[in-house]
C-alpha cells in the first residue's frame, strides 16, 4: 500500500474520531452553562442548544450582562435617591456596609458586576429597595425599627436575596428588551451611532422606569418576596445571625404598617402572610437573644440616627 | 500536490479541535473584581485578585465554588457567580466578530453602558448620581468582615455559600 493509499484509509477514521470528540467538547461545556444557569449571568440558553445558530443576541431578562446590569442598578438608585435624600451619617453607613456586605458574601450570588453597597435614607418611611446589581437602601424608619443587629440582617437578607434572584430585572417589559438586544445585534461596535446610542437610551430610560415603578408603587409578586423571605434564612443560617429575626421584623411590620399606606405596606404582601410562609422554613424556633457584645454594638450605632 | 493539501487540511482541523478542546477548562471572570480564596468558603482568606475579561483555567469544582488557575498563575477558588463560559472582550475601540460568535463572546461594554448613562444623566440632568457614585466606594475586605463577626459573636453556620 503506498502513501496515498494508507491517508485514504486513515482519513475516514480520523474524521470519525474527531466526530466523536468534539459532541465531547460540547457536552463537557455543560459543566460552564451550570454555572450560567445558577448565576442567571449572561449565558443563554440551556446546554446543548450549541449547534444552534444565534444571530439574537439574548431574549429575557437572563441575557442582561452583569455589566448592564450593572448600569441598570445605577440609573435606578439615582432615582430612588433623588426622591429620598441619603443619610449622612457616615459612621452608620460604614457600619450598614460592614453587615451588608458581609451577609451578602455568604449568599447564592457573593459576586456582582459592581460588588454590594448599602446607603440608609434619611425618611421616616418604613421601606428598603434593592437596585439591580447589589445597591441596597434602607430608609432610617426600616432601621428604626429594627431592635437587634439580627433584626437588621433580616432586612438585608431579604433585599439581597431580591439581587440574587435578579427580581428588578424581571420587571422590565420584554418589548424593550428585544428593542435593546436587537441593537446590540446589529451593532458590533463598542461605540455606538449617535442614532443607535439615542435609541439604546430610550430603551434604557424605559428599563429604569419598569424597574423603579415596580420598587416604588406596584412591589413584587408574592412568589418573588416568598423566593426573597427564602433567600433570606438561608444567609442568615450560614452567616450565623437568627433566621427567627425575620420573623420578628414581620410581627413587628405588622404592628407599625398603616393598611393603605404609602411604604412597605404598599409593596409588600401582608407581613401576616409572610410570616405563615416563613416560619415553618426556621422550624418555629423563636428569636434568641442577641450576645450582649453584639447588642451593644447595634444599640451605639444607633444613637443619633 | 494533492497529498500536501490533505495533510494540510487535516493539521489545520486536529489543531482547531485540540485549541477547542482545551480551551473547554476556560472561563473568564464577568465583575469589576473578585477574589480568589484558599478555601471554597466566603470566609477563606484571599489569595488575591482576578479582574473582568481575565481568563482562567478551572480545576475542579465543590458545590457553588471553583478551583481556578488565573493567567497570573494564582491558584484559588472563585464563587461561580463572579465567571461565565463565555469569553469577555475588553475592546479597546475594538470590534466584535460577529453576532453568531455572542454565543461565545461577550463584548465588554456592549449595550447599556457608560456612554447610555451619560446621555441618560444629561436628558435627566436633577437625577442624583453623585450619591451612588459616593455609596459605591464603601468597600469592606474580608479582614474587616471577619472580625465583625468575631466581635459580635456571629458563628458561621456552614463554611459559607455552598
Amino acid at each position: 500500500m503506498n502513501l496515498r493509499q494508507k491517508f485514504s484509509r486513515v482519513l475516514p477514521v480520523v474524521f470519525l474520531a474527531l466526530l466523536l470528540f468534539l459532541p465531547c467538547e460540547i457536552a463537557n461545556s455543560g459543566f460552564s452553562d451550570i454555572v450560567g444557569g445558577v448565576t442567571g449571568g449572561a449565558l443563554p440558553g440551556p446546554v446543548g442548544s450549541a449547534a444552534k445558530a444565534v444571530i439574537a443576541i439574548g431574549k429575557s431578562f437572563q441575557d442582561i450582562t452583569p455589566e448592564q446590569e450593572y448600569y441598570i442598578g445605577r440609573a435606578v438608585a439615582a432615582n430612588v435617591v433623588s426622591k429620598y435624600p441619603p443619610s449622612p451619617n457616615d459612621r452608620f453607613n460604614m457600619y450598614l456596609n460592614t453587615l451588608g456586605q458581609t451577609l451578602a458574601q455568604a449568599s447564592d450570588r457573593p459576586d456582582t458586576f459592581g460588588g454590594y453597597h448599602f446607603l440608609m435614607l434619611d425618611s421616616p418611611e418604613i421601606n428598603a429597595f434593592a437596585a439591580p446589581g447589589g445597591l441596597i437602601l434602607v430608609t432610617r424608619g426600616m432601621v428604626q425599627l429594627c431592635r437587634t443587629e439580627d433584626a437588621l440582617a433580616a432586612v438585608l437578607s431579604h433585599e439581597i436575596a431580591h439581587i440574587q434572584g435578579m427580581h428588578g430585572l424581571k420587571s422590565i417589559k420584554n418589548s424593550r428588551l428585544t428593542t435593546a438586544f436587537t441593537i446590540i445585534g446589529t451593532e458590533a461596535a463598542k461605540s455606538y451611532g449617535p442614532a443607535q446610542l439615542s435609541k439604546l437610551t430610550e430603551v434604557f430610560e424605559g428599563s429604569i422606569t419598569d424597574v423603579t415603578s415596580t420598587l416604588m408603587t406596584s412591589g413584587y409578586s408574592r412568589d418573588l418576596e416568598q423566593e426573597a423571605d427564602k433567600g433570606a434564612v438561608t444567609i442568615l443560617r450560614r452567616v450565623g445571625y437568627d433566621p427567627g429575626a425575620l420573623v420578628v421584623m414581620l410581627t413587628e411590620m405588622k404592628k407599625q404598617l398603616k393598611p393603605g399606606g404609602l411604604d412597605f405596606a404598599k409593596t409588600h404582601p401582608d407581613p401576616k402572610d409572610r410570616i405563615d410562609y416563613v416560619k415553618p422554613l426556621i422550624g418555629n424556633a423563636s428569636a434568641k437573644p442577641s450576645p450582649p457584645e453584639r447588642q451593644r454594638r447595634f444599640e451605639a450605632v444607633l444613637i443619633n440616627l | 500536490m494533492a497529498l500536501t493539501r490533505i495533510v494540510l487540511v487535516l493539521a489545520f482541523v486536529l489543531a482547531l479541535a485540540a485549541a477547542t478542546w482545551s480551551d473547554s477548562g476556560m472561563m473568564s471572570v464577568q465583575v469589576k473584581e473578585a477574589q480568589l480564596r484558599s478555601t471554597p468558603s466566603f470566609l477563606g482568606s484571599v489569595v488575591g485578585p482576578v479582574s473582568y475579561g481575565e481568563r482562567v483555567e478551572t480545576v475542579q469544582k465543590q458545590g457553588d465554588w471553583i478551583d481556578v488557575k488565573s493567567s497570573k498563575n494564582l491558584r484559588g477558588w472563585i464563587h461561580q457567580s463572579a465567571l461565565t463560559s463565555k469569553q469577555v472582550v475588553l475592546s479597546a475601540g475594538g470590534q466584535a466578530k460577529s453576532a453568531a460568535n455572542d454565543k461565545e463572546v461577550a463584548l465588554a461594554g456592549k449595550g447599556f453602558n457608560a456612554d447610555v448613562e451619560a446621555q441618560y444623566r444629561k436628558n435627566n440632568g436633577r437625577i442624583d448620581f453623585a450619591s451612588v457614585d459616593r455609596m459605591e466606594t464603601v468597600r469592606i475586605s474580608g479582614d474587616q468582615m471577619i472580625s465583625f463577626l468575631d466581635e459580635g459573636k456571629v458563628r458561621p453556620s456552614e463554611g459559607g455559600s455552598k
